[in-house]
């Protein structure tokens, strides 16, 4: 994982770039999301191979997030397919999530949009294959973020929840 | 006993009824007041404190009014704007506490539960927090009490 430049001064949200993980993200099985994450989202399908998870895991900078994140306990892959008119309104997670890496596994048409408080726009991260972002929450001046698929195809991301 | 379907009603009868169960005797201190009579307590004056009746009918009468909670979102904020309503009674969306209770809708009959609820701040009353900050984690439980207010940040 390679951390390019910073999104924004007021954003702690780097984009990063990955080594291609030549996945076939199109044709994998995908099961609605358990609710765990979000518990009325239904358009947000999720893909549970261990392997292929593990794969992608293998290929973020685990010294660098605990530089960064150095309180983190652990980090959970998730493989996702957002179908068109999928949308997380500006939201914060949870305390207990310290921050986030999402990989674009196919070039999305949206990507993570970062907002301050009055949910002005601040900046947005790649959208682009194999590209993405690392985003530090709970780390001041704290900012809220957004994402949606306004395509008519589906969106596919890796996620890898920083806790 | 109960209070008479029929014939003439008294008020300190009443008192004695909502102070002892004992409608038409028992010892009632005056003044007695319609209002602690209804909602409890004797913040109008009355001789007695009255206890809170109709306890499973919440908000008791005086607060029955609702006031709003405006573009509250669920689920960490991720979900779409929503307006949920609690009891006139408590002011300010900013006098909100935990034990207080949010409903989906203004006759506050049905207890809204919110997973993270996140409202944005401004200068209106309907918000918790003021312009520039967010509230949140906004929780309530299956009976829309406020379980967790979280904090302006």
């Amino acid at each position: 994982m390679i951390v390019k430049n910073k999104l924004h001064e007021d954003v702690f949200a780097w984009e990063i770039e990955v080594d291609d993980l030549n996945i076939d993200v199109e044709n994998l099985d995908y099961k609605l999301q358990d609710g765990k994450i979000f518990k009325k989202i239904t358009s947000r399908f999720e893909n549970h191979d261990q392997n292929l998870k593990d794969k992608i895991l293998s290929k973020l900078d685990i010294d660098y997030i605990k530089k960064q994140i150095p309180e983190h306990k652990e980090i959970s892959m998730h493989i996702f397919k957002d179908v068109p008119g999928f949308k997380l309104w500006p939201h914060l997670d949870k305390k207990d999530h310290k921050g986030f890496i999402v990989i674009n596994l196919i070039d999305n048409k949206n990507s993570t949009e970062f907002l301050d408080f009055d949910e002005k726009f601040l900046a947005k991260s790649s959208n682009k294959k194999n590209k993405g972002v690392f985003h530090i929450l709970w780390k001041k001046p704290y900012c809220l973020h957004a994402i949606e698929n306004t395509s008519n195809k589906n969106r596919y991301t890796a996620i890898a929840f920083i806790k | 006993m109960a209070v008479p379907a029929s014939g003439t009603l008294s008020q300190l009868a009443m008192a004695q009824e909502a102070l002892y169960g004992t409608y038409g005797s028992g010892t009632v201190t005056g003044p007695i007041s319609l209002y602690d009579m209804v909602n409890g307590g004797n913040t109008n004056g009355s001789g007695n404190s009255y206890p809170t009746i109709n306890t499973t009918c919440t908000p008791n009468p005086a607060t029955r009014g609702s006031l709003q909670l405006t573009a509250v979102r669920d689920d960490m904020g991720s979900d779409s704007p929503i307006t949920l309503y609690y009891s006139a009674g408590i002011g300010d969306a900013s006098n909100l506490q935990p034990g207080h209770i949010l409903y989906s809708d203004s006759n506050l009959t049905t207890p809204y539960d919110l997973t993270c609820g996140l409202q944005t701040g401004s200068s209106a009353t309907t918000t918790i927090c003021g312009a520039g900050d967010v509230a949140g984690c906004i929780d309530t439980n299956s009976s829309g009490v406020i379980t967790s207010l979280g904090s302006c940040f």
